[in-house]
């Protein structure tokens, strides 16, 4: 490579604008050249230097401000989400209580009204199976209340939670939707992308204090208002309930 | 928080200000993209504080942080292209592999600011104005060719020049390698 495509490529590279075949053309130049590498760091370093100094969103105090907001932040992400998580449990088990105790009662009920009910029943179809013919249509009736019997005590959700995965990203840098920072799930069907914003609860604010980039599975209620799709995150899976920020390894 | 949390968070607050130059410019001459470059900066920062217990015994700091960066960034090789936080693949490998043969983990770069600002103020007014329009506004050569009504190619051919120009002036005040 000579030097002056080698210095279009550099160039291109400080200012974001690349491409993946130039990128390739010039990573083989540095990788062959280590005094084209150093050339190249040495522009890095300088220029990020320089611009650390020129950017008031990049000074000393700016990077020390945001780095204790981030700490700040996940400290307290850490109390919301064990708070959100906590709660949701109590909820979750207090409601099966309910739930319990109230289908007991409707069982008793159901069951003293049941037996009058069959009292009666039994006596008549005894009654209609002595005439003649009488006995296919008993069998007949026996095989729909049998039927009927096994729909009615097959488990039924009334509301169901629906279980999304995707890539988190946030309103404000990556979708630009407004000022406020919040994440939403970026998710990529067979047919595009479908974008679903988080309502503002527990859980989603355990997510944005965790500044969690990357897949995420939730579960959670959603719906769509006009062409917006909304989930109401009740519970982060189970595997992914730990802040993925740090990497595997971290020691030198 | 009690006395001994304080200092502790004194004392990290004390390194972040003294390495955070040196570590930002390492980041990103490992391959960092440069929006992303203090992200990972604070996220290195970030492990260092959760294991203040074992970097208090640390004699190297400097060379520590940067120990952290490194795996830090070998972690984001890992990431497909679109959530990287990295030049594409292939120049952010070579960077990243090879930075231990190459650069000094503990060298600072603060020393280089001064003679830079020298070198940038004697240039014509045109070229500081495009050069701070770059840096402190953050434009890029297409957006900058708008503005300077030049092509956005010829932003950045004027734009290299500059940099080259200024990197030998740098090197001419310090007088030997640095990196």
């Amino acid at each position: 490579m000579n030097s002056e495509r080698y210095e279009d490529l550099v160039s291109r590279l400080l200012e974001g604008e690349i491409t993946a075949s130039e990128a390739e053309d010039l990573a083989r130049a540095v990788a062959e050249s280590p005094a084209l590498r150093r050339n190249l760091q040495e522009h890095l370093v300088l220029w990020e230097v320089w611009s650390q100094a020129q950017s008031p969103e990049r000074s000393a105090e700016a990077f020390v401000r945001g780095l204790k907001t981030r700490l700040q932040a996940e400290a307290e992400g850490v109390d919301a989400f064990a708070v959100a998580v906590r709660a949701k449990l109590e909820y979750e088990s207090l409601r099966h209580d309910q739930e319990r105790e109230e289908s007991q009662a409707i069982l008793l009920r159901s069951r003293y009204q049941l037996t009058n009910e069959i009292r009666t029943k039994v006596k008549s179809l005894w009654a209609m199976a002595h005439r003649p013919g009488g006995i296919v249509w008993v069998a007949s009736l026996a095989i729909l209340v049998t039927l009927g019997v096994v729909w009615l005590v097959s488990p039924h959700s009334a509301q169901a939670t629906t279980t999304i995965r995707g890539e988190v990203v946030c309103t404000c840098c990556e979708l630009h939707e407004g000022h406020e920072h919040w994440p939403a799930l970026r998710v990529t069907t067979g047919d595009g992308i479908c974008i679903y914003h988080l309502e503002h609860n527990r859980v989603a604010a355990g997510i944005h204090a965790h500044g969690t980039r990357g897949p995420l599975t939730v579960k959670g209620y959603v719906r769509t208002e006009g062409e917006r799709h909304w989930c109401q995150v009740v519970q982060i899976a189970a595997d992914e309930e730990t802040p993925r920020r740090e990497p595997q390894s971290h020691e030198p | 928080m009690d006395a001994v949390e304080s200092r502790s968070v004194q004392e990290f607050e004390g390194w972040v200000r003294e390495h955070q130059v040196g570590l930002r410019a390492f980041i990103r001459a490992l391959g960092a993209d440069e929006a992303w470059v203090d992200d990972l900066a604070q996220e290195t920062f970030i492990i260092a504080y959760r294991r203040m217990e074992t970097s208090l015994a640390v004699t190297n700091l400097a060379k520590w942080l940067r120990g952290i960066a490194r795996k830090l960034v070998a972690n984001e090789l890992r990431k497909e292209a679109r959530r990287s936080r990295l030049f594409p693949s292939a120049i952010a490998e070579v960077l990243c592999r090879q930075t231990d043969e190459d650069m000094a983990l503990d060298r600072e770069f603060d020393h280089l600011l001064p003679p830079m600002q020298e070198c940038v103020a004697r240039l014509p007014p045109r070229s500081q104005e495009l050069l701070r329009r770059r840096y402190a506004g953050g434009e890029n050569a297409t957006s900058l060719a708008h503005e300077f009504g030049m092509k956005a190619n010829a932003v950045r051919q004027t734009l290299l020049r500059l940099r080259v120009a200024v990197k030998e002036c740098v090197e001419r005040k310090i007088g030997g390698a640095w990196l």
